[in-house]
């Protein structure tokens, strides 16, 4: 086990924060899931009637438990690890550190695996309010898996990030800030971003969703329209609307594909069947909707190759800032090589 | 044999040069004393030695390995104290020890004893399962030493040890270092408070404004320093003008001066020359009590050396 994290492990688990914490954590979210559970109950009984109330509900808790979960990775996550470099140069360990055997990788990789376990012991701890959900139905365990993955994918790439933003940082409170800034704009601001390039960036055609649907690359950073394209996809025509919080970013990945045209503006992901008509494939097994043909890959891929991308930036990013003494023989030997 | 050497090593922050043409070299098995006034560069040397720090010019070497083109070849055989503590919230002495006992790859099996046999060298067995957040000054600068030697190494590297400790605590450091050095260990060891480090150090540099002004074998450096040296005898009261004016007539006898039963003067010679004057005094049949050479402390040393740098 790495050093590093098994001090980490020991350090978290004897401060009294922590259990409070997760003391909070678990009831916070099993009072966010009984809200969610009374919102879908009133909805489903006022749009489906009784009969359907079921399946809908599961759907409807799944998902806003999914969305209320990455939100909090995305408040949790920079707070867990942004001091992580920081403290150690401010309680002046990291020459301490620096010194032993360990590398500036394994160090880096040491608080990162802390601050991860921390997020999945937080995850484990919610699993059974989590997993309500599939005793109505509505959803598949595939479903889950794949939200948890991209729960986990963006919670090491805001960790790394943090980590990153950490070791360049001069004071806690400057790690803490950079840390959250960039979640914020990983998690929030990417929304306003999709928003300009709808409008701003218009294809050539002057529409703002042309009939065979349009990119936007703003969408590939945010953890929330990924983890939505990686339950969804593949997307199915639908013709029947119904109100689930996947909703707005349902619209996005619809419009994407090129069928939502007009109706997003309208706020409702139903398919123009007009477009759609032209793209259907077969029905799959004659469940649900027709498959609505792919036009672009699907954006969770995207996402995770961002991500993966941003991670080892960050991660080696940290290790040669960590890194002592900074690489500057060649450059000297270089100087010295140098012709006058 | 040298375990570390400097040559012509430069180290610049911004405008002010900390090391401006540093020359050191350690012998093995010593203990090396950089003495200098604060801001003298005696951290930043110590820094670049344990591969914390690199440099803009000059060639370094410990144990044979340049700490800039292999660091962790030296953080094998090196232990670095620091002058700040540097603990962690929340774990107790031993835990503390065997954080960096894995961190510095010492197999799992061997780490117990070994924590209980650096507990015990540092007189803090007691206090193993004590957080070290509770411990004194004095046992918090004793478990970083026992840390700087958790993988058993050859060089120690200890940036003003003794900084704040009581006088206590210091002797109880002071014996450790003894020790280590019984040891074979080679030691580093910086201060600006010189009286720390008399007694301790076998070798001594003194460091100013980054460069350094002296270095060597203590009493070497004493001998070099003090080509003149003060002499101080004690005579019976009714014969010591006679003594006074025998020796100012001699032309190694300067500033004569006689007090209270006692002469002094300024010998400018080796010690067969102070022999020879003691012979003379006794040839003449006068009686001298106590023949006594005064050696120079180390704050009289540092303060010959340094003399006129601040004009």
């Amino acid at each position: 086990m790495n050093p590093v994290l098994r001090r980490e492990l020991l350090e978290r688990f004897r401060t009294r924060r922590s259990p409070w914490f997760l003391f909070f954590w678990t009831i916070g979210i099993g009072l966010l899931g009984y809200v969610s559970y009374l919102v879908s109950q009133q909805v489903s009984t006022a749009i489906l009637g009784r009969l359907l109330a079921t399946e809908y509900m599961g759907r409807f808790l799944f998902q806003a438990m999914a969305i209320l979960m990455m939100t909090t990775v995305i408040l949790v996550i920079p707070g867990v690890t942004a001091l992580s470099i920081v403290s150690e140069r401010e309680r002046q360990t990291l020459p301490l550190l620096q010194v032993t055997q360990l590398s500036p990788l394994q160090l880096v990789l040491g608080t990162l695996s802390s601050s991860m376990s921390y997020f999945l012991l937080l995850l484990v701890a919610v699993a059974p309010v989590v997993a309500i959900p599939l005793l109505f139905g509505g959803m598949s365990f595939g479903d889950v898996f794949a939200a948890l993955a991209m729960m986990l994918a963006t919670a090491i790439m805001l960790g790394s990030a943090s980590i990153a933003i950490s070791s360049r940082a001069k004071s806690s409170r400057g790690a803490v800030a950079g840390s959250y800034a960039f979640a914020f704009v990983i998690g929030f601001i990417t929304f306003a971003l999709v928003l300009a390039e709808l409008l701003l960036l218009r294809p050539s055609n002057q529409s703002l969703i042309p009939p065979r649907g349009r990119e936007f690359y703003s969408s590939w950073l945010n953890p929330y329209v990924g983890m939505v394209d990686a339950i969804r996809v593949p997307l199915r025509s639908q013709t029947n609307f119904t109100f689930t919080p996947f909703v707005p970013i349902d619209a996005l990945l619809y419009a994407r594909q090129g069928s939502g045209q007009g109706l997003f503006l309208g706020g409702m992901p139903l398919v123009d069947m007009a477009v759609a008509r032209e793209v259907i494939a077969p029905p799959v097994n004659g469940e649900g909707g027709a498959l609505i043909r792919m036009r672009r890959g699907p954006v969770w891929v995207r996402t995770l190759v961002l991500y993966a991308a941003i991670t080892a930036i960050a991660l080696l990013r940290a290790a040669q800032v960590v890194r002592t003494p900074a690489r500057r023989v060649l450059l000297m030997k270089r100087r010295s090589s140098a012709p006058a | 044999m040298a375990i570390a050497t400097l040559r012509g090593v430069e180290k610049r922050y911004g405008p002010v040069r900390a090391m401006d043409g540093i020359d050191l070299e350690v012998p093995e098995g010593s203990v090396f004393g950089l003495i200098g006034p604060n801001g003298a560069g005696k951290t930043t040397s110590m820094l670049v030695i344990s591969t914390l720090l690199s440099r803009d010019a000059g060639q370094v070497e410990v144990v044979g390995v340049d700490p800039e083109t292999n660091p962790a070849a030296v953080r094998k055989v090196l232990g670095y104290m620091p002058d700040s503590f540097g603990f962690y919230e929340n774990l107790n002495a031993s835990e503390y020890l065997d954080f960096f006992a894995a961190a510095n790859k010492v197999a799992a099996a061997k780490r117990p004893a070994l924590i209980a046999d650096l507990l015990a060298l540092v007189d803090l067995e007691q206090k193993a399962a004590t957080d070290v957040n509770t411990l004194s000054r004095g046992m918090k600068q004793r478990l970083s030493l026992a840390r700087a030697l958790i993988h058993d190494p050859q060089l120690l590297v200890l940036d003003e040890p003794a900084s704040g400790l009581d006088p206590r605590a210091r002797v109880q450091l002071r014996e450790l270092i003894a020790e280590l050095s019984r040891m074979g260990k080679s030691v580093i060891i910086s201060s600006h408070i010189l009286s720390e480090l008399e007694g301790i150090c076998t070798h001594l540099a003194v460091i100013d404004d980054g460069r350094v002004k002296a270095q060597g074998n203590l009493e070497d450096i004493r001998r070099t320093l003090t080509a003149t040296r003060r002499v101080s005898l004690r005579a019976p009261d009714e014969e010591v003008d006679d003594v006074a004016l025998i020796l100012s007539g001699q032309p190694e006898v300067s500033e004569v001066d006689v007090e209270r039963g006692r002469v002094r003067f300024v010998l400018s010679g080796e010690d067969a020359d102070s022999a020879r004057l003691l012979g003379l005094v006794i040839a003449s049949g006068k009686h001298v009590f106590d023949w006594r050479l005064e050696v120079a402390g180390l704050e009289e040393l540092f303060l010959s050396i340094t003399a006129g740098d601040d004009e």
